[in-house]
Order: structure tokens, then C-alpha cells, then sequence
């Protein structure tokens, strides 16, 4: 029963890391945008993410990682993959964002049906568990 | 009820206490937790890294130092300044490095 509830208080640890890192992406960004560094204000939210995506430590119903641009236009195809290739390159965010059950990179704009994915397992540079042995 | 739980949970930490090389662990798991992402970096590289980036590509782009001692050192810095591409931070100190190293 004991090691249950500490499955559950682990449970509310890593929800509470999940939001603490879209908290603290959603300030970096309004500051950035208030102080007319950023041209567009980003705002990202926990969404569905593409199923198959999916990895063995995926959040159900939780592993999309959106990123939304308040850009008052039309996002291009290159300005969206711009802003996920910058994601995508923070390896440290990558392996962060997997390791807290998310699996599916979104990006778009708040205007227009376009918008750009990315499978985050793919770009974390995943490799074996154990090292290759010279035989 | 209470007095058990109590107990029951004493026992739990003190447990944990007892065991060797159970601080390395919890404060292994500390760390990477408390870990945060530098969000001005990434704010700043989704913003400004791909001008920043441009600026320093036409600066010190080795076919400007064809011939010269700095050769090398501006394949070098080059290398380095393609790697850091989309990262801000990264860029500012190739940055004050090449203004020392290639002026």
C-alpha cells in the first residue's frame, strides 16, 4: 500500500515538473514579447500529440508539446519549422520534454491551417542501453 | 491508526537513511530535476539566433582570411559557429572570441 502512495506522490511530482516547465516557457516568452525582443508572443500547452509518436513513456492523452504563435498573420512553413528547429536543437529540452512524457513537438500560428510536428524521440539522439563491445 | 502510520513511515525514512550511497542517489535525482532550461536562451535563439547567425557566417567566413595566418582559426571558428546555429548564447561567445582572435 506504502509504495502505492509514493507511486501517487511521484505521480503529482512529475505532473507538477510538466507545468512548472510550461509555466516557465510561457513567462520567458511573454517577457521576451513585452520588452519587444519577440515580435510574436508564443504561448505553449499540453494537447493530445500524434499517436504515433507515441514511446513507452508517453502521457496519456498529454504527450503534445504546442507551441503557439500570437503572430496577428498567416505563419510561412520555413518561419514554424524555424521556431521548432530551435526546440528540436536544445538537446537538453528534448530529452526533458521525452522524459516527462511528452512525444509530439507541434507548432502554428494562430491564424491559418498551417502548422508543422515533429516526433521528439527521433531528434534526442536515443542510442542502445548498453555500450557496443569490440569483439 | 495514526500511531501506525507514523511509525510506518518513520521506518520508511530511516530506512532510506540507513542506506549506503542513498544520498548520491537522491541528490542525483535532485539535480536532475531542479535542472532548469535556460527559456531566455531558447526565447532569444527562436527571435535572434538566425541573424545573429548570418551576421557572424558573412564575418568570419574562412574564404575571407584565404592566405593569411588565421586561416585555420577562422575554419575553426566557422565550424563552431554552424554548430551553434540556433543557439543565442552560444553565438554571443563565438562571437566575442572572433572579435579577439580574428581582428
Amino acid at each position: 500500500m506504502w509504495h502505492k502512495i509514493i507511486e501517487i506522490a511521484g505521480w503529482f511530482g512529475e505532473m507538477r515538473e510538466r507545468y512548472r516547465l510550461i509555466k516557465d516557457f510561457n513567462n520567458a516568452a511573454k517577457i521576451a514579447f513585452i520588452s519587444g525582443m519577440a515580435p510574436t508572443l508564443l504561448e505553449a500547452k499540453i494537447t493530445m500529440g500524434e499517436s504515433s509518436y507515441k514511446h513507452a513513456f508517453s502521457k496519456f492523452l498529454g504527450g503534445g508539446f504546442r507551441i503557439k504563435a500570437l503572430s496577428g498573420r498567416e505563419l510561412k512553413r520555413h518561419e514554424l519549422i524555424e521556431i521548432g528547429r530551435v526546440v528540436l536543437d536544445n538537446g537538453e529540452l528534448v530529452r526533458k520534454l521525452i522524459s516527462l512524457g511528452w512525444d509530439t513537438l507541434e507548432v502554428h500560428a494562430n491564424e491559418g491551417y498551417n502548422g508543422a510536428k515533429w516526433c521528439l524521440s527521433e531528434h534526442a539522439n536515443i542510442g542502445g542501453f548498453l555500450p557496443e563491445q569490440n569483439d | 491508526m495514526v500511531l501506525t502510520i507514523t511509525l510506518i513511515l518513520r521506518k520508511h525514512f530511516n530506512g532510506k537513511k540507513q542506506l549506503a550511497f542513498s544520498n548520491v542517489e537522491a541528490n542525483a535525482k535532485k539535480k536532475a530535476q531542479s535542472s532548469t532550461i535556460n527559456m531566455d536562451n531558447l526565447m532569444n535563439s527562436i527571435n535572434s539566433s538566425s541573424e545573429l547567425y548570418k551576421e557572424l557566417s558573412r564575418a568570419y567566413h574562412p574564404d575571407r582570411f584565404i592566405g593569411t595566418h588565421l586561416e585555420s582559426k577562422s575554419k575553426e571558428l566557422f565550424q563552431e559557429i554552424s554548430a551553434n546555429k540556433r543557439n543565442y548564447d552560444g553565438l554571443c561567445k563565438i562571437k566575442e572570441r572572433a572579435k579577439e582572435e580574428l581582428n
